[in-house]
C-alpha cells in the first residue's frame, strides 16, 4: 500500500469519526429528552408503541434515583467527544472511542433483551437509541480494522 | 497561529456542544415545569360520575380529586404517593379518583371499565390498587381482558357479573361523565389533581409538593 492509499484511508477514517459524532449528537438529544421527561414526571409521547411507559416505569429504567437515560446522555457525549478528537487526528482517542462504543453495545443488547423477554414491551426512544448504537458499533468496527490496516502499512512504508 | 487554532478547535467544539446540550436540557426541564393550566378555583365544571369513588370521608377538611389513567406512567408514579399521604393524613384527607383513560393508551379504557365494574360490586379501590400494583402484568398481557377478569377472580368478585358489567351502559356512562368533568374544566391530561377545588400545578408532582399543598389547605381552615 502506497502513502497515497494510506492517506486515503486516514481521510476515510476521519469521515467516519465525523459521521459518528453526528450520530452521537442524535443519541444525546434522545437521552436528554428521556432524562428530562423522567425528572419532570411528564408523559413520554411514543409514536409507534403504546408500551413506552411500561419500559420507562420499570425498575430497570433507573439506577438508584438516576434515570438510565442520564447515563446514556453521558455516554453519547463521551462518544461525541472522542469522535471529534479522532476526526481531528488525535490517535489516542481511538481506543477510548472503541471501548465506549463496545460498552454501549453491550448495555444496548442487555436492554433489548429486557424489553423483549422480561418486560414484553418496547419503547420507541429506547429502540432509536439501540439503532444509533448499532450504527456507532458498525463505525467502530470499521475504524478498528482501518486502524489495524493503517498501522500495518505504516510499518511497511518505513 | 493556524496550528494553535487546529489544536484547540476540537476541544472548543466539545465544550460548545456540552454547553448547548446542558442549556437545552435545562430549557426543556423548565418548560415542562410550567403549569399545564392557570391556577385558581377550577372545580366548577360538570359533576362527573355519581357517586364518585372517595377514599376517606367526604367531609374531610381536604379533598383531593385525581383524574387518572391506569396505564399512564405519571399516574402510576402518583399512586404510591397518594396512598402514603392518605395514610399520613388519615381522616383529614379524602382522595377521589375519576376516570380519564387516554385514547393513546390502548389498554387504559379496559382497565377503567374493570375498575368501574368492580366498583359496581363495591370493590373499586381494591381493583384500583391492583391495577396500579400490577400495571406491567395487564399492560403487557397478550389478552388484557383475560388478565383483568383473572384479577377479578383473585379479588373475590362475582366474575360473570364483572364480565357483564365491564361492557355495561352504566360503566360506559360513568367513564364518560368523569371525562366530561375534566373536559369541562378545560383539561385533557393525566394525572390532573385538584386540592379543595384548586388545580395542583406544581411539576414534578412529588410527595413533598403535595404535602405542602395539603398543609396549606389545612392551614387555611384553621
Amino acid at each position: 500500500m502506497t502513502k497515497r492509499q494510506n492517506g486515503g484511508l486516514q481521510r476515510l477514517e476521519s469521515s467516519l469519526y465525523i459521521l459518528a459524532a453526528f450520530i452521537a449528537l442524535l443519541g444525546l438529544s434522545d437521552s436528554i429528552y428521556l432524562t428530562v421527561q423522567h425528572l419532570t414526571g411528564a408523559n413520554v409521547d411514543c409514536i409507534a408503541s403504546a408500551d413506552c411507559e411500561t419500559v420507562l416505569a420499570s425498575s430497570y429504567a433507573t439506577i438508584g434515583k438516576v434515570p438510565l437515560a442520564g447515563f446514556g446522555a453521558a455516554a453519547y457525549f463521551s462518544v461525541f467527544s472522542m469522535a471529534t478528537l479522532g476526526a481531528f487526528g488525535r490517535r489516542w482517542a481511538r481506543p477510548l472511542f472503541l471501548c465506549l462504543v463496545a460498552a454501549m453495545l453491550g448495555v444496548t443488547c442487555w436492554l433489548l433483551y429486557l424489553q423483549a423477554f422480561v418486560l414484553h414491551a418496547f419503547c420507541d426512544f429506547c429502540l432509536l437509541s439501540a439503532a444509533l448504537t448499532a450504527i456507532l458499533s458498525a463505525i467502530g468496527l470499521a475504524v478498528f480494522f482501518m486502524g489495524k490496516r493503517t498501522a500495518t502499512t505504516e510499518c511497511r512504508n518505513r | 497561529m493556524r496550528a494553535g487554532v487546529k489544536h484547540y478547535l476540537p476541544y472548543a467544539i466539545i465544550v460548545a456542544v456540552f454547553l448547548i446540550a446542558t442549556g437545552a436540557g435545562v430549557e426543556l426541564y423548565q418548560n415542562r415545569e410550567q403549569p399545564p393550566a392557570p391556577t385558581g378555583k377550577l372545580a366548577f365544571g360538570k359533576t362527573g360520575a355519581e357517586p364518585p369513588h372517595i377514599r376517606g370521608s367526604a367531609k374531610a377538611p381536604v379533598a383531593l380529586e385525581e383524574f387518572g389513567d391506569f396505564e399512564c406512567l405519571p399516574c402510576f408514579k402518583l399512586f404510591p404517593i397518594l396512598r402514603k399521604l392518605k395514610t399520613d393524613y388519615g381522616e383529614r384527607l379524602s382522595v377521589t379518583f375519576r376516570e380519564y383513560p387516554l385514547p393513546k393508551h390502548t389498554h387504559a379504557l379496559d382497565a377503567a371499565r374493570a375498575a368501574e365494574a368492580a366498583g359496581l360490586q363495591g370493590h373499586f379501590w381494591e381493583m384500583h390498587d391492583w391495577l396500579y400494583e400490577n400495571r406491567s402484568v395487564w399492560v403487557s398481557a397478550v389478552d388484557t381482558r383475560a388478565a383483568l377478569i383473572s384479577s377479578a377472580a383473585k379479588l373475590g368478585l362475582d366474575v360473570p357479573r364483572f364480565q357483564k358489567d365491564m361492557d355495561s351502559a352504566e360503566v360506559t356512562k360513568r367513564i364518560a361523565a368523569d371525562r366530561e368533568r375534566l373536559a369541562s374544566l378545560g383539561l385533557d391530561k393525566t394525572p390532573s389533581v385538584f386540592i379543595n377545588g384548586d388545580l395542583f400545578t406544581t411539576r414534578p408532582v412529588t410527595i413533598e409538593s403535595l404535602r405542602a399543598a395539603i398543609d396549606a389547605a389545612l392551614g387555611n381552615q384553621k
